[in-house]
């Protein structure tokens, strides 16, 4: 999402400061536009001093830390963005918001917008901005390569994309997956890499006996990532998400655009998608889910 | 000539060469003597050091280097030095856009005078494990592959290439490779051993970090002649790096060097979990281990026998060469009267049985045991009749050995002993001394070479091999069975058994 905007305003200067590495440093280093640096926590806020003595930015945009409100000088336009759907998350961020201090609140989807008028204070509803992630058109489209650079072996490919958070819940995925003819497989794109998780999803994957069914990939860049959504769209695949709240829905988002079909079950943004490749399921409805997958391939 | 100043706000310019990614800043400071007992001497003084770029804007550094501090931004303290100059040396991250670093030397505290012996220096490196993301490395690394011949993907726990160690198996493999005509890319455990990037014709070598960027760049180009080996490294990388390369249509070959699920036991390995392993196993086109119990145990965890092999590891041709006259017949001749043993390599009580070495040395006070290696337990009570050498090169090795009437590999019996294929049993064969060993792998199998089976075998073992005589046929047997044991011969073994068949492919 970030990197994304970076592209889509090339006239920009972005400074991208991250507090953690979650992989995906080399895609930002990329952008001509851009400069990105990870800083830890404890320095953050000399380091935020420093750089607005010399630097002088027009806004600061700032996500999943309301803290960082409070470590940039009074003159500097200051816009918050909301992106996560987990309640307990939320209001911690608008419990320990300066709201005094911020100019702007962004959120990426109308349901959000609903959502966040109705927990902040009264006073700042005027502040909330609906401004929808950007996907990059250049790279999530349906233009076909002639070559294939995946091989599914002859299987009917299911996409799951994301964290292995309780939130994602990769374990619905898991268990849809063992519902199903074996001709389906799970690939299972992993934006996570801590052991502890990863095991985790591969024990329940082997209780239920689908490891031979099963791919895990890591680090994929955003064009394999979309090569993986249009290649699965011509062998049948469908991306599944099983995620239990979406503030906007990036990956079902990115599969639509790549032409390939989504079940997924129906929360939080995922309907202002609007498009008809996107079959949704009462969420939590498992067996539900698994029949939506199969009349995707009946043609239902 | 050295020239005293007292601090007093002085800036140094730096330009920045192109390509710089770190610099060094060395500032020699003091306090006169009459300083010394001074309350906050350690701060007496600072250098700050700001970047920037061309137009002379500030860039953003790096987070890794510096503290910093609201009033003078980016700083290190002097360690200066009472009475006489000390040095301070402070590294830093340079950002590609970066064109100068102004460095001030301030006075942080007024009452404690500090002086500069000299200004500031600086010297300026490309770090290569910050160089090796650069496209055109990588892009090196993978043009000009002849016709019919592989990328390797070595993904390892073993150093880099330029390790002054002699190298594990994929170390010594990856030059076997090579020497194929293969182009071997290759990803140590860590950056130690990382000095060029191009270590050879054929080798390539990059921190672990940039295997994505690799595949990236392989699977753009549609590269379809490519391996994929993760050698005794199954984290959670190299299994999605597995899944990844099969569904690019690449083969995929997990190498088991050792049984790292004990290696974890004993408190190595943080890494490693068993599911991830067995993943691996059950995932990859082939698996390659070093002995039958490790094949075993890899089909135990879901290989399939038809695809799983074992090929041990070997000899380097050039150290049998080397070592010829150390397997004369005046060779093993000049030992006989020999009362040494000896061993080399690591000693920790994880595996090593000390309890087992000393006891024997304690009761056979006529036999001398000389050990080098690296890693024995402090305060150990060690015998007269033990001499630990520590480290030692693999030269000094050569001279030490031929005063040995014997090798020992005397571990603890555990899973962890089962699975090894001891490298040190080809040296010590190669310099041409019997071995005494505890059961592990196929080195039953190997010439000039005992078993023991219990503590008290491992005594008359020794006693045995010291009162003993060599034959002429074991000298035969030793020179058959070293001639078929080159890593170069390991290596055409992989390639073929991952082709299907035939040698060289």
């Amino acid at each position: 999402m970030l990197r994304s905007r970076a592209v889509a305003h090339p006239a920009e200067k972005h400074w991208f400061l991250f507090e953690q590495n979650w992989g995906g440093l080399e895609e930002f280093n990329k952008l001509a536009n851009a400069t990105t640096r990870i800083i830890s926590g404890g320095q953050l806020q000399l380091y935020i001093h420093y750089i607005t003595k010399n630097i002088s930015f027009d806004e600061v945009r700032i996500t999943s830390n309301p803290i960082l409100i409070g470590y940039f000088p009074s003159n500097v336009k200051i816009i918050y963005e909301f992106h996560t759907s987990n309640d307990v998350i939320l209001a911690r961020e608008i419990y320990q918001m300066a709201w005094n201090r911020v100019d702007e609140v962004w959120v990426p989807s109308n349901w959000m917008f609903t959502k966040i008028k109705e927990l902040i204070p009264l006073g700042h509803e005027k502040k909330i901005i609906v401004q929808k992630n950007i996907i990059d058109a250049s790279i999530f489209n349906e233009i076909r390569k002639e070559s294939c650079l995946f091989d599914f072996e002859g299987s009917i490919p299911l996409i799951w994309i994301g964290r292995f958070d309780l939130g994602k819940n990769v374990s619905d995925f898991i268990k849809t997956l063992s519902l199903l003819p074996d001709e389906y497989i799970g690939v299972v794109v992993s934006l996570d890499s801590d052991l502890l998780r990863m095991t985790e999803v591969l024990s329940e994957a082997l209780a239920f006996g689908l490891w031979s069914r099963l791919r895990i990939f890591l680090n994929l860049r955003p064009w394999q990532l979309s090569e993986l959504n249009r290649q699965a769209a011509m062998h049948n695949g469908i991306y599944c998400s099983t995620s239990l709240g979406e503030s906007f829905g990036y990956t079902v988002a990115e599969a639509s655009y790549c032409g390939l079909p989504t079940v997924a079950y129906d929360v939080g943004a995922l309907r202002e998608h609007n498009t008809d490749l996107i079959r949704f399921v009462d969420v939590g409805d498992l067996f539900g889910f698994a029949e939506e997958v199969l009349s995707v391939r009946s043609g239902e | 000539m050295v020239t005293e100043s007292m601090i007093e706000d002085r800036e140094f310019i730096f330009d920045v060469p192109p390509g710089s990614t770190r610099a060094t800043i060395e500032v020699s400071s003091f306090v006169p003597v009459q300083f010394a007992e001074a309350k906050d001497l350690r701060k007496a003084a600072l250098v700050s050091v700001h970047l920037t770029d061309s137009e002379g804007e500030i860039v953003i550094p790096s987070d890794d280097d510096l503290a910093i501090s609201k009033k003078v931004g980016p700083y290190s303290y002097l360690n200066s030095g009472v009475g006489k100059p000390q040095t301070t040396v402070v590294d830093i991250s340079v950002p590609a856009e970066c064109a100068r670093v102004i460095v001030t030397a301030r006075t942080w505290v007024k009452e404690i005078e500090t002086y500069l012996t000299a200004a500031p220096k600086i010297t300026f490196e490309e770090d290569p494990a910050k160089n090796l993301l650069m496209k055109s490395q990588i892009n090196e690394a993978i043009k000009n592959i002849r016709p019919a011949k592989k990328v390797i993907i070595l993904y390892t726990t073993a150093p880099g290439m330029d390790h002054p160690s002699l190298g594990l198996r994929p170390n010594r493999l990856a030059r076997v490779f090579a020497q194929m005509g293969h182009r071997v890319i290759f990803f140590p455990f860590g950056s130690a051993g990382i000095e060029n990037t191009r270590y050879a014709e054929n080798i390539y070598q990059f921190t672990r970090d940039i295997l994505p960027e690799l595949n990236d760049r392989l699977s753009r180009l549609g590269a379809s002649n490519v391996v994929f080996i993760c050698s005794s490294f199954p984290d959670v990388n190299a299994i999605a790096a597995t899944d990844l390369a099969k569904s690019f249509g690449w083969n995929t070959v997990y190498e088991v060097r050792d049984d790292m699920e004990e290696f974890n036991r004993v408190g190595y390995s943080k890494w490693y979990h068993r599911r991830l392993e067995m993943y691996m196993a059950q995932r990859s086109n082939f698996v390659v281990t070093v002995s039958p119990y490790l094949a075993r145990k890899m089909v135990m965890m879901g290989a399939q026998e038809s695809t799983t092999t074992v090929i041990p590891n070997g000899v380097d041709r050039e150290f049998f060469t080397k070592t010829a006259g150390l397997r004369t017949a005046e060779a093993f001749s000049s030992r006989a009267k020999s009362r040494t043993i000896g061993y080399i390599g690591h000693l920790t009580p994880s595996w090593f049985d000390w309890p087992l070495v000393l006891q024997t040395a304690r009761k056979n006070p006529s036999l001398q045991f000389e050990i080098i290696g690296h890693g024995a337990p402090n305060n150990i009570n060690i015998p007269s009749n033990i001499n630990l050498l520590g480290p030692r090169t693999h030269d000094e090795f050569l001279v030490i050995s031929r005063g040995w009437r014997m090798g020992i590999i005397p571990f603890r019996k555990s899973r962890l002993t089962y699975s090894v294929d001891p490298n040190k049993l080809y040296e010590y064969l190669c310099v041409g001394i019997p071995v005494v060993s505890a059961r592990m792998a196929s080195v039953d199998t190997a010439p000039l070479t005992r078993v023991y089976y219990d503590d008290a075998q491992f005594a008359d073992l020794l006693v045995e091999n010291v009162q003993g005589y060599f034959k002429y046929e074991d000298l035969e047997s030793l020179e058959d069975y070293l001639s078929k044991c080159f890593w170069d011969q390991r290596g055409n073994e992989m390639m073929s058994f991952i082709a299907g068949g035939g040698g060289d492919n």
